[in-house]
């Protein structure tokens, strides 16, 4: 073990805020030096103070900063790092910069470019996933123009489907048909729509997914045809499409469903020859029916439940695998732990004046801010991460919402209040746990309009 | 006189007093010491020297290796009282091969040069003070 870093890297952090001042902790625990990047709006935060160096690379704007690629690289050619962590969100998933890292020698931690490319094109996703025996949402086998082909299409994937125009957008072109008796009408009125509008009558189906929920596998792969998967995530819990609470593992698929899904994402994985952390994200309507979404070629927000529940540090093991390392060891059985995550985000911009962060057994906090920090309103509102383990679901929600409740930010709003609700609702804390990805919103929507 | 003094002012300090005076017919003695207020909240992590005046400098547009002269054997491009006016170039910027003439931006003259030929400068750097 201890020769395999034989080279002591030095890492270069092309992101900010929570997830940069969580990637130095994880190099500086495996003695590796780290250089920060920020911008003119970032002077002040954690990761320029905890990481060796600095460099400052632009304007407050994203564009003129984080997403600055000769910017980032220069910073990299003037302190000599040996690798860039493209953290998640900005350039993470963006191919062009991954191919000019490795053009310029440097490691990108993460998979290939090519792999970026492949994954980031939902329709070639879909493909490649199909011919690696996964699961894809069922859909028209092409466009089409005419009723006839479109209802046979729709008895063939099964109703309810959703009826889209290729060239639509914004649900121009778009209706849910329910049952073949509707197809005929529906898809004249949907085809002259989008004709009118744009000229163009081509038409396809996806099956509709009912309520489903959104459970996503975390895999580890060597870049060499091997990989491992560390169990999966439920996400349903989210606000307009962006996820308020995760969990790990999901309480709600069979230990069958988990077994397939698991096998399937490694399978891919492998087939792929996929490198680095990656996440396979499904949608789950019930036993043996999940269906491919998409894979996110990164780390993630909510990786820190899985590394709770396994035991397994995963940025670390990025960084070990970039120096030349394996794959890490992952224990078979969890022994049933349970580990839930809250997002904690902004809903202004402003100085912290007073923090208290909790803690307590089964407690971690990820986060960026500290007293007298002042929260820029440049970038993404996510402010702090709590994530609470247990023994059990039960056990891991009261530490949840205990680590909540202690939980005070002055200075700004947050969503603190929106949290403790979602942590009290029968819905969501019975072993029912009657959610799906919709239910948030269907929930806060109702309260709107009171 | 001094043994006087440095008795008061220890007395000042065992004590934790703020000011002693002590009067002896017309000569009187005063110390005092300046209160320090307590640190309420930890100093901020970064603490980035700030320089008084940034007003009149040119900073860096970009980061990268920075170059005083159009290329090794010439005659840099700006030195101390030189003229300059917004479109005069003051230097090059050069990052992974590329170069990037630095603009003044800014009239005036060169009161003093930051920077060496060769360092490394990121954004925002200051380069020039111009008067």
């Amino acid at each position: 073990m201890a020769d395999l870093m034989k080279k002591k890297l030095k890492i270069l952090i092309a992101n900010r805020g929570e997830i940069a001042v969580r990637i130095i902790r994880a190099a500086k625990i495996l003695g590796m030096q780290t250089v920060a990047v920020y911008s003119e709006a970032d002077k002040n935060s954690l990761h320029v103070a905890m990481a060796d160096e600095a460099v400052e690379i632009g304007a407050a704007s994203a564009g003129d900063s984080y997403l600055n690629i000769r910017a980032i690289l220069a910073a990299a050619e003037i302190s000599h790092a040996d690798a860039i962590h493209p953290g998640y969100g900005f350039l993470s998933e963006n191919a062009h910069f991954a191919r000019l890292v490795e053009e310029v020698g440097l490691i990108f931690i993460g998979p290939t470019s090519q792999t970026i490319e492949e994954m980031g094109d939902k329709e070639q996703a879909r493909q490649l996933m199909a011919s690696a025996g996964v699961p894809i949402v069922p859909g028209s086998a092409d466009f089409f123009e005419s009723a006839e082909i479109g209802l046979r299409e729709a008895e063939r994937i099964g109703y309810p489907v959703m009826l889209k125009s290729v060239a639509g957008g914004g649900g121009k072109g778009m209706r849910l048909v329910s049952q073949a008796a509707d197809f005929q009408q529906l898809f004249e009125l949907a085809q002259s729509e989008i004709k009118n509008a744009v000229g163009d009558g081509r038409m396809y189906l996806e099956k509709l997914i009912i309520h489903p929920r959104h459970i996503e596998v975390q895999v580890l792969g060597d870049g060499q045809g091997k990989a491992i998967a560390l169990g999966e995530r439920d996400c349903t819990i989210q606000r307009h499409h962006q996820k308020v609470i995760e969990e790990a593992p999901s309480t709600k698929i069979d230990p069958e469903t988990r077994q397939e899904m698991l096998t399937v994402a490694v399978h891919a994985a492998e087939q792929q020859q996929y490198r680095s952390a990656g996440t396979y994200e499904f949608l789950y309507q019930g036993p043996g029916q999940f269906y491919f979404m998409e894979m996110n070629t990164r780390i993630q927000v909510e990786h820190a439940i899985s590394e709770e529940i396994t035991g397994v540090d995963l940025v670390g093991a990025q960084l070990t695998q970039a120096a030349g390392g394996g794959l890490p060891e992952v224990a078979r059985d969890n022994q049933g732990r349970v580990a839930i995550e809250a997002r904690v985000v902004a809903q202004t911009a402003g100085k912290i004046n007073f923090l208290h962060l909790p803690g307590g057994l089964g407690i971690r906090v990820e986060t960026a801010i500290y007293p007298g920090y002042v929260v820029p309103p440049n970038y993404d509102a996510m402010i702090l991460k709590i994530i609470a383990t247990g023994p059990n679901r039960v056990t891991a929600l009261q530490r949840l919402r205990e680590a909540i409740g202690e939980t005070v930010i002055t200075g700004l709003k947050t969503n603190l209040d929106l949290l403790i609700q979602i942590l009290n609702h029968p819905d969501f804390t019975t072993n029912e746990n009657a959610t799906d990805i919709d239910w948030l919103d269907s929930i806060l929507d109702a309260e709107e309009e009171k | 006189m001094d043994d006087e003094l440095s008795k008061i002012i220890n007395l000042l300090i065992d004590n934790q007093l703020t000011s002693i005076s002590v009067k002896h017919g017309n000569d009187e003695i005063r110390v005092s010491k300046t209160a320090q207020p307590a640190a309420l909240i930890p100093a901020s992590p970064v603490q980035k020297a700030d320089s008084a005046d940034t007003t009149n400098t040119i900073k860096a547009p970009g980061v990268g290796t920075f170059y005083t002269s159009p290329n090794p054997e010439a005659e840099p491009f700006v030195t101390v009282g030189d003229l300059v006016t917004p479109e005069t170039t003051v230097g090059i910027v050069e990052a992974m091969k590329m170069m990037t003439e630095i603009k003044a931006g800014l009239s005036g003259t060169i009161q003093e040069v930051f920077v060496a030929n060769g360092d490394n400068i990121e954004y925002g750097q200051k380069l020039f003070r111009i008067g």
